[in-house]
């Protein structure tokens, strides 16, 4: 490639990557914050930082340990997601995909 | 026709079994099952649902209920306000994720987290965060001088919440599948208009954006059929406070329903909406032609 291509090249990557900066930024923060929610201890949920100060799993043991009367029934509530996702979902495919039968030939043409 | 034996024939089938044969009926009976459910879950609670919002009382009641009014503003903000600049942004991202570098793959399975994430705890976080006391956004503005704002306690911030909240969860969603769209373009198009000498602009202007079009149609109507119906963001998110002024349909017939007990409001609520999404199905189909 030219010199003058190769640094059309450079500038559009350098514009790309501001912009995926600003992407990265609106889209992970949220899931950021969640995750560091779910690692601080209690006490410290109200006081606002954009770290753990006093990392603890103790939340996660709680949950997966059904160690409280709100997480009671966790590992079944879980098993009840699997059969909700393995099961319902397929069984949904498979009608949908009959229902398209139904409307034999029935190209959907989104691109002219 | 009697059934007549002929010399050496075969006997002429009975009315019975041509009927069996005819492949009308064979394809109704082969789709029973599915028509049958279709009926039970779908023509019954509708019916059921029509037949309750009949009642021309409901709806004088709802129309002079100000929560009402309040709700049909918020919804039609929430559906045209949201959807559209949704949309739009995912049609421009879509064009940055369609170039070939490796580190845009990157850049588009973490773009595609907050999808792919439960919209619960997305809403949770975004609670926290907006929270006026121990939100982190008061707080940093409070480091940078600024007065605090109560997010989610005035209804303007509220309502701005719930449409930033679904533009953040669903953006990618409509973002992949314009990247979809995008890449069934020939690229003999491209390579016409480059001898040509057209701009990125003008590329868009005229072959990309043409092309586009009707999946941009479609997923606009989609899109605005999905949150009419939405109850999870704005429920989860504000639940109608303060005061009731940032309900959406969805949750209004959910307030007059289980909170008043009042179920006729509640249908009525979605039967005011009713011939809108009605009409967009009828243009989906006839865009889509089915």
């Amino acid at each position: 490639m030219s010199a003058p291509g190769r640094r059309k090249r450079r500038g559009l990557q350098i514009w790309l990557s501001l912009l995926a900066i600003v992407i990265l930024g609106w889209t992970l923060f949220p899931v950021y914050y969640m995750l560091l929610l779910s690692f601080t201890p209690t006490d410290d949920l109200f006081q606002p930082g954009l770290y753990v100060e006093h990392p603890t799993v103790r939340n996660y043991t709680y949950t997966m340990g059904a160690d409280n009367p709100f997480v009671r029934y966790f590992w079944h509530q879980i098993g009840n997601s699997i059969v909700v996702i393995g099961g319902l979902k397929p069984g949904e495919q498979i009608i949908t995909l009959g229902a398209t039968e139904l409307t034999d030939g029935g190209a959907i043409t989104v691109l002219p | 026709m009697s059934p007549t034996t002929r010399e050496g024939g075969r006997r002429a089938p009975s009315r019975v079994a041509r009927l069996f044969r005819s492949r009308t009926t064979q394809g109704f009976l082969f789709t029973a099952p599915l028509l049958a459910l279709f009926a039970a879950f779908v023509i019954y609670p509708m019916a059921f649902g029509v037949w309750y919002a009949l009642d021309a009382d409901s709806y004088r009641a709802l129309f002079s209920d100000p929560t009402f009014r309040q709700t049909v503003v918020n919804t039609l903000w929430y559906v045209g306000f949201a959807v559209n600049v949704k949309l739009v942004l995912a049609l421009l991202l879509s064009g940055i994720l369609d170039f070939q570098f490796a580190w845009i793959r990157v850049l588009a399975a973490l773009f595609l987290i907050p999808w792919a994430v439960p919209a619960l705890p997305g809403i949770l976080s975004f609670r926290w965060m907006l929270n006026s006391q121990w939100g982190i956004f008061n707080h940093l503005l409070g480091k940078f001088g600024f007065a605090s704002v109560p997010w989610l306690a005035q209804h303007d911030t509220a309502l701005g919440a719930v449409i930033v909240f679904h533009i953040w969860k669903y953006l990618p969603f409509w973002t992949i599948i314009f990247l979809a769209g995008r890449r069934a373009i020939p690229n003999e198009l491209y390579e016409a208009t480059a001898i040509d000498g057209a701009s990125a602009l003008q590329n868009f202007r005229y072959v990309t954006f043409p092309l586009l079009r009707n999946l941009y149609l479609i997923c606009t109507l989609l899109s605005m059929v999905f949150t009419l119906g939405d109850f999870t963001v704005p429920w989860l998110l504000t639940g109608g406070a303060p005061g009731d002024s940032t309900h959406v349909l969805a949750t209004l017939a959910y307030r007059y329903t289980f909170q008043m007990g009042r179920l006729e409001w509640g249908l009525a609520t979605f039967a005011v909406a009713l011939p809108v999404t009605l009409g967009f199905i009828g243009l989906l189909l006839r865009w889509v032609k089915i």
